[in-house]
């Protein structure tokens, strides 16, 4: 309801990334909002304007040869296209991006389920 | 002098890298394709559990299954939800049952508990596939639900294949 996670999958040939100290920069990603701002993972690029969309609390995990990363980006896009853009130098690929239509996006918002907010079962009355 | 010999160094070429049998996790060299979103889920007043995708690969699918709850503490009183199958012939196939030793292939469908997602190997049959759900620890009953294998189907038809080994490419 507040923002949405994106997950990027990685599958190496041969050994596991190159330096695993670099596992949370290696792999640069980045947003084009559909009003056209750019959104980056400070750690890879130019922090936003205050109040700016965000793209951060980044995860990386995985084993030899398979990695993963995860993203949390707030809030909500505006309904539009919404790009994302990957590059990752170190593996020879130039950028590549993908645009899609934010809503589904925003009707999967509406299903989200909340517990948080739930109130307490009786037993714990 | 060292009592024990010096370490071998890690295996370098793909013949002799040890890769888990098929049925046992999907195939290396391969990107999965999506085949279906929110397939199941239920909840209660404390938690929730949803089967958010299934990923399809050339020998099977995984079932990816996020669960939330109030209390997290159900991660260490190993009280997870519980997830099945019952595979279009009526056969109910649950997490790790009857899997054979590593070697030796099974007979029937296998369904692999990897964490956050299962393994279901092999691709069923043409017919419907029934996902369960249940999650006794936090009073969600078992709900269910139906799914035609031919999106499964489909969605190995666009499995992208990588590479046959993983040795690493020659450097040019």
């Amino acid at each position: 309801m507040t923002g949405f996670g994106i997950k990027l999958s990685a599958m190496l040939r041969g050994d596991s990334l190159d330096d695993p100290s670099r596992r949370f920069t290696a792999v640069r990603m980045g947003l084009v909002w559909p009003d056209g701002t750019k959104v980056f993972d400070p750690r890879t690029g130019p922090a936003g304007a205050a109040g700016s969309p965000r793209l951060g609390s980044r995860h990386g995990y995985g084993a030899t040869g398979e990695y993963s990363w995860e993203w949390w980006v707030a809030p909500l896009p505006p309904q539009g296209d919404l790009t994302v853009v990957v590059d990752w130098a170190e593996r020879g690929f130039g950028e590549a991006r993908a645009s899609f239509d934010t809503a589904d996006l925003l009707s999967a918002s509406a299903r989200v389920i909340s517990i948080t907010s739930a109130e307490p079962d009786a037993s714990e009355a | 002098m060292p009592l024990l010999p010096e370490p071998e160094p890690p295996a370098r070429d793909s013949a002799s890298r040890y890769r888990d049998p098929e049925w046992e996790s999907p195939p290396w060299g391969e990107i999965p394709k999506i085949a279906a979103v929110d397939l199941l889920e239920a909840s209660s007043r404390t938690a929730a559990v949803r089967v958010t995708a299934v990923r399809v690969n050339s020998s099977g699918c995984q079932f990816d299954v996020r669960a939330l709850a109030k209390d997290n503490a159900w991660r260490l009183r190993d009280e997870a939800p519980r997830f099945g199958i019952v595979w279009p012939d009526a056969t109910v196939v649950l997490p790790d049952a009857g899997l054979p030793a590593a070697t030796d292939q099974p007979e029937g469908p296998c369904l692999v508990d990897r964490g956050d997602s299962y393994w279901l190997w092999p691709l069923p049959p043409p017919g419907k596939l029934t996902l369960l759900l249940d999650w006794p620890a936090m009073g969600i009953q078992e709900t269910t639900t139906e799914i035609d294998t031919r999106i499964l189907s489909e969605a190995r038809a666009e499995v992208v294949h990588l590479w046959d080994d993983d040795s690493s490419p020659a450097s040019s």
